[in-house]
């Protein structure tokens, strides 16, 4: 047996296989959680903030956010 | 020319000098295996295993009892402590601990080494060693570095001990045993000679127990050898600690306090200790007449005196070594900033070295950033705090602005040059996913010295047109200053965050705004010409200055994205995937519109 395959047996009876996708998926979880958290204190932020060049500013913020968390979800269901 | 004799008259002592060769030889293929697995793993264990002090020692004892090599372990300590990876309480901690975990050594030669025919186990070692030496894959490198090394370590311990054995019936050099304190100090000098010479207390005390069991030398002096052996073995940490910063002097200074300590302890209260092993080993059923044993155990309770002993004096002993080695000072001191982490002791491990490096760039930012709010006619005191940004510009640094060049030649070009100087030297031995992340590090080093040079070039149309009497031309360049402001803000708060979301939303918030707020292809400058509101000559400053201030937004934020997003968190994880690309920017900008 190679060296190679006798890495890869080892791999596959760890269930390490495709590492590397899984810590991605993790990765990409965790950050989509605190993405979501970040959102809704700006949400909340924006609710009671009464000046308005301060709202526009928030309101940018919470576009970003947004829009990450829409691709952040588009990116995960693409590595499954 | 004495080793030369020696090989050329006694063809025992050929023996005995080629099983220490050998010997010394396994612990340099040895170490350069651990070197190759210790890189990426060492860093994460050791923040993680020293933030306390008896974790510390722990890590000292269990590293050093798996290397057998508490030179290796020191020197990689002070290679830690010179990258800033470690404190120096911590860094005594460790040395503490390696002194106890290299008494495993002794044990080991003394119950394993000894008794079975240890060369046997030496040459499948060695064949298998070469093979995987032979391999293209590092890890497989390592294995075969460390299979050798054990393989070679084997094979000296047989000559030694061979060599010992033929000696005896030539030679007895049990006549030449000196007895008392006198003796003792007399064999504790050769065991610090000896070990200088050979660089390692390991291969010393293997030579020690050897020479012991085949009776060529004395119990008592043989304990004195070991005594001796545990001092010498300071001049690989003083060695490796000339090329380190000042934390690696006072670490190796601990570490020659702590041995001289120690031995010290040792030789006062020999006869007690002895009395003591004495007691040890019948309580143990260990033959009275078994030194080897006994002096594996002597090793080991005197360096356990030692760590009791030296323990709670450590803080006392770190305020004394920061009194008595002090960083030089030279009389451009004031004026010249260099580097604060790039010394050789770092090179050690391409995981310290690329620390090291980590850290020496953000030192540059830190004097970049300074360069660029002072260059902008910002106080950074204000940047950084939460004041609205309109109140920030209206106040000024200083009545007329700074010399960016004077700045630069002081706080920045030496610091850079020794980066991409160090960088080159450390890269000879990374692989290839070290040399790609160094080479993202040096593009954040060329990014900060370009965002200077953009500042200087936009610094003089600044000062000169945010007091101008043209309201236009004044708006566009306060626009500009109060836009790089913010910049300067959001950067500092992504340096400064551990909060993954809030670096990703404002890495994406800078790019955002680089685009948003360049007047170029906003239209901004075009209405401004088309009305006639400035004249020429102000439209072509604007529009250079504009250039200037986007490629500052563009490198700050590309130095950002390397720089501050942390070596293994989520965000750099999935950094490809969730970046926003320059399309998104253009898509989301356009929605705007």
């Amino acid at each position: 047996m190679g060296v190679k395959k006798f890495i890869h047996n080892v791999l596959k009876s760890l269930n390490m296989e495709d590492f590397e996708l899984k810590s991605k998926k993790k990765s990409l979880k965790t950050l989509l959680q605190k993405l979501k958290k970040k959102r809704v204190k700006i949400l909340s932020e924006l609710e009671f903030e009464s000046n308005q060049a301060k709202r526009v500013i928030i309101k940018e913020e919470l576009e970003l956010i947004t829009f990450h968390i829409k691709k952040g979800k588009k990116k995960l269901s693409n590595l499954k | 020319m004495v080793l030369g004799y020696g090989l050329w008259m006694s063809p025992n002592f050929k023996e005995i000098a080629t099983g220490v060769a050998i010997f010394l030889f396994g612990m340099l293929s040895l170490e350069q295996g651990f070197k190759i697995f210790s890189g990426g793993i060492l860093d994460k264990v050791l923040k993680k295993s020293t933030d306390k002090l008896y974790k510390s020692i722990g890590f000292g004892i269990i590293s050093t009892s798996i290397m057998q090599s508490s030179s290796l372990v020191s020197v990689l300590t002070i290679s830690f402590l010179g990258a800033g990876l470690l404190g120096l309480s911590q860094g005594i901690g460790i040395i503490f601990g390696a002194n106890l975990g290299t008494t495993t050594g002794a044990w080991l030669v003394a119950a394993y080494g000894l008794k079975v025919n240890i060369a046997s186990y030496a040459m499948p070692m060695l064949v298998f060693g070469i093979v995987f030496l032979f391999q293209k894959s590092s890890s497989l490198k390592g294995i075969g570095y460390i299979l050798t090394g054990l393989g070679f370590l084997f094979l000296g311990i047989h000559y030694m001990k061979d060599g010992f054995e033929a000696f005896k019936t030539t030679i007895d050099l049990s006549t030449y045993a000196v007895g008392g304190y006198k003796g003792l100090f007399i064999f504790s000098l050769i065991g610090i000679l000896a070990t200088v010479v050979m660089q390692s207390s390991h291969a010393t005390l293997v030579l020690i127990i050897t020479a012991l069991a085949a009776g060529q030398i004395s119990y008592e002096n043989a304990l004195a050898l070991a005594i001796g052996a545990n001092v010498g073995t300071t001049i690989t940490a003083i060695i490796g600690a000339m090329s380190s910063n000042i934390d690696g002097k006072r670490l190796a200074a601990a570490h020659l306090i702590f041995n001289l300590t120690t031995g010290l302890i040792a030789i006062v209260f020999i006869y007690q200790i002895m009395f003591l092993v004495d007691n040890i080993a019948s309580y143990f059923s260990i033959v009275q007449d078994n030194y080897t044993i006994k002096l594996a155990i002597f090793h080991t309770i005197f360096n356990t005196i030692g760590v009791i002993v030296m323990v709670p004096f450590i803080d006392k002993l770190v305020v004394f070594l920061e009194k008595l080695l002090k960083p030089k000072e030279s009389l451009d001191s004031i004026k010249y900033d260099t580097v604060k982490y790039l010394n050789d002791s770092v090179l050690e491990l391409p995981s310290t070295a690329m620390g090291a490096l980590i850290r020496e760039t953000k030192h540059l930012y830190d004097n970049s950033f300074e360069i660029i709010t002072h260059g902008l006619n910002l106080k950074r005191s204000r940047i950084i705090s939460s004041a609205e940004l309109e109140e920030v510009i209206r106040e000024n640094y200083s009545k007329k602005y700074i010399n960016i060049e004077d700045f630069y030649h002081h706080k920045i070009k030496g610091i850079y040059g020794d980066i991409i100087d160090f960088s080159a030297k450390a890269q000879a031995d990374m692989s290839p996913e070290y040399i790609e992340e160094l080479y993202k590090l040096k593009l954040a080093n060329r990014d900060m010295v370009e965002a200077i040079k953009n500042t200087k070039h936009l610094q003089k149309n600044i000062v000169k047109y945010s007091s101008h009497t043209n309201k236009y031309i004044k708006e566009e360049y306060s626009n500009i200053k109060i836009n790089l402001a913010g910049l300067l803000r959001n950067v500092n708060i992504i340096a400064t965050t551990d909060e993954e979301d809030v670096t990703l939303l404002l890495l994406s918030k800078v790019r955002l705004n680089t685009q948003k707020y360049d007047i170029i292809s906003n239209g901004v400058l075009d209405n401004l010409i088309r009305n006639r509101h400035i004249t020429n000559q102000m439209a072509t400053s604007l529009m250079n200055d504009s250039v200037y201030a986007y490629n500052i937004r563009n490198n700050l934020v590309n130095m950002a994205e390397i720089l501050f997003v942390e070596r293994s968190s989520d965000l750099e994880n999935v950094k490809d995937e969730m970046y926003i690309t320059q399309g998104e920017v253009d898509e989301i900008l356009d929605k705007k519109d």
